[in-house]
Order: C-alpha cells, then sequence, then structure tokens
C-alpha cells in the first residue's frame, strides 16, 4: 500500500516534470519564433532597422570574455595532453596527442569551453540586465511606446552571442593547442611536428562546421538569456531565479543541440 | 477624431486580473475630455492592474477597453500594440521606470523616435522643452540614478508629455515622496491639465493631493472585486453611504501632511 503511493507520488512527480519540460521547451519555441518574426521586420524595412547597444553588447559579451576562455582552453588542452601523453608514452606513441588534441579541440572541445564560457558570462547577464528591466517596469514603458522588447533588448544581444561564440571557440582552440604543444615540447617535439600531426586529420570542414555550430550555439545561449530575462516574475527573488534559469537552459539547450548536430553529422556520414 | 468627444476613456464590464483571477470585475468607466480622474482603494486592490489594463499591458478577462472612441483592448483579443492610439497616450509607472542605461534626454527621446515622424533635431528640442517644463533640463545629461526618487518621477512625467498625449496615465505620482515635493507634483499636474487640456488618470493614496487636484474619483473595493462609490472626492468623504469609502476619507485630517514620511 504504502510503496503503491510511493509510486503513485513518483509517477506524479515524474509527469509533472514531464509537463514543465514540455511547457518551458513550448515558451522557448514561442520566443524564437518572435525573434524570426522580429528579424523578419527588419529585413522587411531595412532601413529603419538598428540594433541598439550592439557594439556595447559584444565588446562585453565576446571580447571580455577573450581571457577566461584563452585560460580555460589553454589548461583543457594541457591537461588532457598531458594524461594522453603519459599513457601513449608507454607505448612511444606520444606524438599522436597531437592528432588526438587537434581533433577533439577542433570538432568539439574549443566550442565546448566557448559555450560554456558564453553561458556563464553573458546568458547570465543578459537575463540579469533584462529581468531588472521588468521588475523595474521599464519593459512595460516600453511596450506603452510601441517598442518592442524582443527586438530592441533580444536581438542585439542574439547578434553579439552568434557573432561572439564562433570567436571564441577559435580563440579557445588556439589556447588549447597550444596547451597541447607545451606537453609535447617536454617530450622533445618541435613546433612543425606537433602542428603537422595537430591538423593531419582535420579538414576545413570541420572548421567550418565547427563555426557554424558556433552561430547556433551562440544564437540559443544568447536567446535563453534573454528569454529568462523577459520571463521574470515579481518579487525580490524574481531576478536571481530568471538568472539561475538562464545559465541552467542555456548549458542543456546547447548540449542537446550539440547532440543533434553529431547525430546529423554522423547520419550524414561526415 | 474621437466618434464620441465626451469621453476620452470607456469601459464596459471590464474584468481585470491575472490569468483566472479577477482583480476587479464588471467596470463601467466613463472619463471625460480634460477630466482629472482617481483610481482610489486599499492596497493590492488592483489600482495599478486596472491602469495597466487601460494602457493595454494586460489583457482584460472580460469586457473592453475604448481609448477615444476606438476599442483599444477586448477580452479574448490578442492585444495589438496599436501604435496609432499608443501615439495619444503617456504613462507613467509608479517607481518612473526611467531607462537606467539612458540620460533623461535620451529617455525623452526614445517613444518619439519610435511613435512619431519628427527629426532628430525637433526630438532633442521637444525634449528639452518637457524637461524644462518639469524643472529638470539641467540634469538632461544625467542618468536616472544620478537623481532623487521625486526627480525621477518628474523625469518620468516629462517623458511620457513627450507625445503631447491626449491622456496621461499616473501611477502613485506623489508616493514615497516629501509632503513639499508631492504639493510641487500636484501642481505640475495641475498645470499640465490647464495649458493642454489634457485629461489624467491617476492613482492615488494621498489624501491632500486628492483633495487638491482629482475631479472625479472611483473607489475600487479589494473584498468585492468591484466599484463601491464614484464621485468628486469632496463628496464621497461626506456623502458616501459605505463604511468603507468614509472611513478611507476620514483616516487623515484634510490637507494635513502625514505624519510618517
Ligand atoms: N504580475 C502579476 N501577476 C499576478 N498577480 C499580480 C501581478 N501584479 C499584481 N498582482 C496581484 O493583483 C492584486 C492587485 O495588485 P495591484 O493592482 O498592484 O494593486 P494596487 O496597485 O491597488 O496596490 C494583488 O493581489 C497582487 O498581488
Ligand atoms: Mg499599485
Amino acid at each position: 500500500m504504502g510503496e503503491r503511493q510511493e509510486k503513485a507520488g513518483f509517477l506524479e512527480s515524474a509527469g509533472r516534470a514531464a509537463v514543465g519540460a514540455a511547457q518551458s521547451l513550448r515558451d522557448a519555441l514561442e520566443f524564437m519564433g518572435r525573434v524570426v518574426a522580429a528579424v523578419a521586420c527588419g529585413i522587411a524595412r531595412p532601413r529603419s532597422f538598428k540594433l541598439p547597444d550592439f557594439g556595447a553588447v559584444f565588446l562585453r559579451a565576446g571580447a571580455e570574455a577573450v581571457p577566461v576562455t584563452l585560460l580555460v582552453g589553454f589548461l583543457l588542452g594541457f591537461i588532457i595532453a598531458y594524461m594522453s601523453a603519459t599513457m601513449l608514452n608507454k607505448f612511444g606513441a606520444e606524438i599522436y596527442v597531437a592528432n588526438l588534441i587537434g581533433l577533439a579541440l577542433i570538432r568539439e572541445l574549443g566550442t565546448i569551453v566557448a559555450a560554456i564560457v558564453l553561458a556563464a558570462r553573458s546568458a547570465s547577464a543578459f537575463a540579469a540586465e533584462i529581468g531588472t528591466m521588468v521588475v523595474n517596469d521599464e519593459i512595460a514603458a516600453m511596450r506603452t511606446m510601441g517598442i518592442d522588447p524582443v527586438r530592441h533588448l533580444a536581438l542585439p544581444r542574439i547578434a553579439a552571442g552568434a557573432l561572439a561564440l564562433p570567436l571564441l571557440s577559435l580563440f579557445a582552440d588556439l589556447a588549447g593547442l597550444f596547451g597541447g604543444y607545451l606537453t609535447l615540447a617536454i617530450f622533445g617535439y618541435s613546433p612543425r611536428i606537433f602542428l603537422t600531426n595537430a591538423f593531419a586529420f582535420c579538414s576545413a570542414g570541420d572548421l567550418a562546421t565547427t563555426l557554424a555550430k558556433g552561430v547556433v550555439f551562440g544564437i540559443l545561449i544568447a536567446a535563453t538569456g534573454c528569454r529568462c530575462g523577459l520571463e521574470t516574475g515579481a518579487g525580490s527573488d524574481a531576478v536571481g531565479k530568471a538568472t539561475t534559469s538562464a545559465v541552467v537552459s542555456a548549458l542543456v539547450l546547447f548540449i542537446a543541440a550539440d547532440g543533434i548536430f553529431a547525430l546529423v553529422s554522423s547520419a550524414l556520414g561526415a | 477624431m474621437p466618434d464620441n468627444p465626451t469621453y476620452v476613456i470607456e469601459t464596459d464590464g471590464l474584468s481585470v486580473g491575472y490569468g483566472e483571477r479577477a482583480v476587479q470585475r464588471g467596470l463601467n468607466l466613463r472619463i471625460r475630455r480634460g477630466e482629472i480622474f482617481v483610481l482610489l482603494g486599499g492596497s493590492g486592490c488592483g489600482k495599478s492592474t486596472v491602469l495597466r489594463t487601460l494602457v493595454g499591458l494586460v489583457p482584460p478577462l472580460a469586457g473592453s477597453v475604448r481609448i477615444l472612441g476606438q476599442v483599444f483592448a477586448e477580452a479574448g483579443r490578442e492585444p495589438d500594440e496599436n501604435p496609432a492610439l499608443l501615439r495619444h497616450i503617456g504613462v507613467m509607472f509608479q517607481n518612473g521606470a526611467l531607462f537606467g542605461s539612458k540620460t533623461l534626454l535620451e529617455n525623452c527621446a526614445l517613444p518619439q523616435e519610435t511613435l512619431t515622424a519628427r527629426t532628430p533635431e525637433e526630438i532633442e528640442s521637444i525634449s528639452r522643452e518637457k524637461l524644462r517644463d518639469v524643472g529638470l533640463l539641467d540634469f538632461a545629461d544625467f542618468l536616472p540614478k544620478e537623481i532623487s526618487g521625486g526627480m525621477q518621477k518628474r523625469a518620468a512625467i516629462a517623458r511620457a508629455l513627450t507625445l503631447d498625449p491626449d491622456i496621461l496615465f499616473l501611477d502613485e505620482p506623489s508616493a514615497g515622496l516629501d509632503p513639499v515635493t508631492s504639493a510641487e507634483l500636484d501642481d505640475l499636474i495641475l498645470r499640465i491639465r490647464e495649458e493642454r487640456g489634457t485629461t489624467i488618470v491617476l492613482v492615488s493614496h494621498e489624501l491632500a493631493s486628492i483633495y487638491a487636484i482629482a475631479d472625479r474619483a472611483v473607489f475600487l473595493d479589494r473584498a468585492t472585486h468591484s466599484v463601491l462609490d464614484e464621485g468628486a472626492p469632496a463628496f464621497l468623504r461626506d456623502n458616501s453611504p459605505h463604511q468603507a469609502v468614509r472611513a478611507f476619507f476620514n483616516r487623515t485630517p484634510e490637507r494635513k501632511p502625514p505624519d510618517h514620511a
């Protein structure tokens, strides 16, 4: 009896969680619809189309994120290379660390590092900025002035995310490769041999895919930050909640999207 | 342009609230051109919600809102933000709601940039004129956080005036201000009506201010979710058959500043 109740409780909470997840997916899709509508509106009337604050947002989300991206990318490259090298060294095969690092960074890890940095630094900042404006009635004031908050607040941030993430992922790649090279330098390999091996398995197509993934993830992460900000509720803890949910949903969404990318590209035989 | 020149705002069977929950029901308001109309009632009775519904921010649960003779919001209809009508209203929110990252001048320019065809030169000169009207011309290049709360409210009024609106909505313009600043704000509101014939709809708690400026008031009751009484404030104070309304007016002696700041 007690066990059955427990099961019902479990089913019920699982059901609620599923409904909640479906709801937030629907919200996310609906928000993307509004973003697309705002973009279409801009394309229809390109002359009156402006992205206010785009430069400032891009500096904060992109340029100011370079140091931490370099640091994380470097550490990741160095650690992976060092751990693999100590093992491969037993077979005298440590030079293949360069191939491994090059492939992993350019195909996956560089983008992941940059995406985590963008979610942590900027999805949170966007949610907090816009959420504060909601609590302060600034968004309501905008609407009474006929200003669409999606177009004026979200679009510039999404554009900044779309541009910043691929660039940041290149920085992460470079830093990671440098970390990998330091490891091999310990084993006495020259930079030229390292680079030849690092790029041996990578094609221009890989780089293009990485950049495309960066654009898509940048849009997803920035849009999630903006959406959570605009959905901020009432109360003193509302902005904090919006910020937390922005970071969590941005991470979940981009990892899910990365999985879809992997499935599609393996289906396409890449 | 208006179909009915007498009433600039009409609501028919208007119910307001969030989700399923009605905060106020069955509002049939008739607000005349040039009138100063006050929404009264205890905290949480729905004054701000009514104001937000009138300006199209909260969709009505039932009934409709007509502004200048045109349907502006209606239950069951997506709020199509109607720029033609938005052009005729100005709103000041409870805490001013100035854009924190923009100077007062930029705050005043924004509604004109989206809703009018004015040139940048016209926009700047009109913004400065409105800031001068509220006594803040010297602060045009300040950010909202660099000026006091009372100044922020005045700046928000200046921003709402930049469109030369037919109707001005003010949510608690004098709340949290010292009595002197509050009296200055009353004078400003009266002057706006006098000079431009603007219709003013406001939410207020300050009895002194209500007696000084209101032509007519409606008392919203929290318990019954409906309008309890309607009329000139002094008339309501002395003649309302409702105990709750008389109690509201007799809580503080007339024209004396409240003893708490
Ligand atoms: N965004 C909202 N969502 C849900 N309920 C709200 C919201 N804003 C206000 N309320 C509720 O509606 C009621 C009326 O609020 P409000 O209109 O702000 O009252 P007043 O301005 O008269 O003090 C309150 O009970 C409040 O808790
Ligand atoms: Mg209120």
